[in-house]
């Protein structure tokens, strides 16, 4: 029967009405600010359809679940982020921001800083209701001084927090305050709002229950009836009137057009010279590396984990049927900690990522093996191939007769030709020649797809060098 | 007006009109009572009272006195926060001389 005169209401277009009756109290006027947004959008005649409103946890984040548009009803506090998202995946969207003080200021309160920085056409529209009313109005950021809470019974020792104060601070565009007692003007507010095309923010003051039941007070609708001023212009000190037992200022605070993005100053334009192109070709084959376990050892900095990379890639470009799994050890430090990388190739699936007893072991200096004592783990038929500049040779005296041990000075070599990072790809070239694992042309193309630009040569080079070195 | 001439030798009352609303209520949502009768305070015709049988939440639904009066302002509509009223315009009708003195008074 009811929703049969429901549908006839002149918002049901735009009102979910399986939904309804909604669960606010008797006397909260959430309501208001839902029909004032729905009569903006009437008004401005868009298409249901273009419009988006995204909503956390709250009271008044419960208006995305009662309006028939696209919405979101997202997690505490993070609306803003979600609602950037759909901004960015969509830009022809009108999107708005439902939300309460508690999760638009509280928590979700960087997120309502770093909006009007970036400055994407948005809507916040907060409904400030003095603190967190859902669980029984706790203390929020925007309680009064002196107001009772659950958490504060004896008043508030905090000033409150000023949200038009900081969204001009912020750098919203659109910056404006009204009260849910006035929806002529919120409406005018919440349009105005809309048309701009940067970030928008419009502080919405509504009236809590039991924000009044606690503190006394008769009825907060009557006290913003009789306090609040509307005006045409305002001034600085407007910002402060926001006490609805001395005096409210709504209006407009800010209404500029989005200002346009200036060149970057701080980065200076380079001219990219025309950069020498590269190119290895090579050919995938069938590899027959049943399971093999590499692991590349050494100091943060040697490029460990880049060499890592440049073996996966490498057997990922050999054999396209291989599995493979690259895990990463390293400490805080950039330079200087222990640093490992372990790859496994294997025809099964891998069940375990982690490399347990190398059958390739790459050395590129000695300080994970000191770290473990002095011990050097690899399979009693393995490799070992050490970078002879930088390993402690002593430590190469209790590996097993069966292990095969290949000396390179990759370090040396790197800092007496090229720079001292082009090691890790002096080995490389050295591991090519010395094992028969991955192909040259596999190792060189991938070398080629993860340098930086400019260093494609000189990387090369030292493949080559560690190459040569090797067949001797 | 202060401009102390009658407005009404320039409006001929034969032609102007005012719409005639109706007015629905829907009982089960309301939510009045001492905390919200929004629509009864701010509607300008009085066109409602609040009723003496509440509803099955205990909630005191208002009802129509005046029900020919309304003029389909919307108000009632916008400020009830519940969407538990609605008007539609059924119709338009003269104005009566009384209605233009009383406004001339105000």
């Amino acid at each position: 029967m009811s929703n049969m005169e429901i549908s006839q209401h002149p918002y049901a277009d735009l009102l979910r009405i399986e939904m309804m009756p909604n669960i606010w109290c008797s006397g909260c006027r959430i309501g208001r600010v839902k029909n004032a947004f729905i009569e903006a959008i009437q008004k401005l005649g868009h298409n249901a359809d273009k419009c988006v409103v995204v909503a956390g946890i709250g009271c008044s984040s419960r208006i995305a679940g009662y309006l028939n548009l696209d919405s979101i009803h997202s997690t505490h506090g993070r609306a803003i982020p979600t609602a950037l998202g759909v901004k960015l995946a969509n830009p022809e969207l009108i999107v708005t921001v439902m939300g309460g003080d508690g999760d638009i200021l509280g928590i979700g309160g960087n997120h309502f800083l770093a909006m009007g920085r970036h400055g994407h056409d948005m809507n916040v529209f907060c409904m400030n209701n003095y603190g967190y009313s859902m669980t029984g109005f706790q203390h929020g950021p925007t309680t009064p001084l002196g107001a009772r809470t659950v958490t504060t019974s004896g008043g508030s020792p905090y000033v409150p927090m000023n949200p038009v104060a900081v969204a001009l601070a912020a750098g919203y565009t659109f910056v404006a305050r009204s009260t849910s007692s006035h929806p002529y003007h919120l409406m005018d507010c919440m349009i105005s709002a809309m048309n701009n095309r940067g970030p928008s923010f419009v502080e919405i003051l509504i009236p809590c229950m039991l924000f009044e039941r606690r503190n006394k007070i008769k009825s907060l609708e009557a006290l913003f009836l009789e306090k609040a001023n509307i005006k045409e212009t305002l001034s600085e000190q407007d910002v402060n009137e926001s006490d609805f037992s001395k005096e409210i200022s709504l209006g407009i605070f800010r209404d500029i057009p989005v200002r346009e993005k200036s060149q970057l100053t701080l980065v200076k334009p380079t001219k990219k010279k025309a950069a020498k192109k590269y190119h290895v070709s090579f050919k995938s084959r069938d590899s027959g590396i049943k399971h093999v376990q590499i692991r590349m050892e050494g100091t943060g900095g040697q490029g460990i984990v880049q060499g890592g990379k440049t073996l996966i890639h490498a057997a990922m470009n050999m054999d396209p049927e291989l599995n493979s799994t690259m895990t990463k050890r390293y400490g805080p430090e950039m330079k200087g900690g222990s640093c490992l990388t372990d790859v496994i190739l294997s025809s099964q699936p891998i069940d375990y990522p982690f490399v347990e007893v190398p059958d390739l072991l790459l050395m590129m200096s000695d300080i994970v093996s000191k770290e473990r004592g002095g011990e050097v783990v690899v399979n009693d038929n393995g490799t070992i191939v050490v970078d002879e500049s930088m390993v402690d040779q002593s430590l190469l005296e209790n590996v097993a007769d069966g292990v095969q041990v290949f000396k390179v000075p990759a370090t040396q070599i790197a800092r007496d030709s090229f720079k001292v990072v082009a090691a890790n790809n002096v080995m490389m070239g050295f591991v090519a020649k010395t094992t028969s694992i991955i192909d040259k042309a596999c190792l060189k193309a991938a070398i080629l797809g993860s340098a930086p630009p400019g260093t494609e040569e000189m990387n090369l080079a030292a493949f080559d060098k560690g190459y040569e070195f090797g067949g001797s | 007006m202060k401009t102390g001439v009658s407005t009404s030798r320039y409006w001929n009352i034969g032609q102007c009109t005012i719409p005639i609303g109706k007015v629905t209520i829907i009982p089960s949502f309301c939510k009045g009572g001492d905390d919200c009768d929004d629509c009864i305070r701010f509607c300008p015709e009085k066109v409602l009272e609040r009723g003496a049988v509440p509803n099955e939440k205990g909630f005191f639904p208002p009802v129509l006195v005046n029900e020919g009066k309304c003029t389909v302002c919307g108000r009632c509509q916008l400020y009830c926060s519940e969407n538990a009223i609605f008007v539609e315009k059924i119709g338009e009708r003269t104005v009566t001389a009384e209605e233009i003195a009383i406004r001339e008074e105000n």
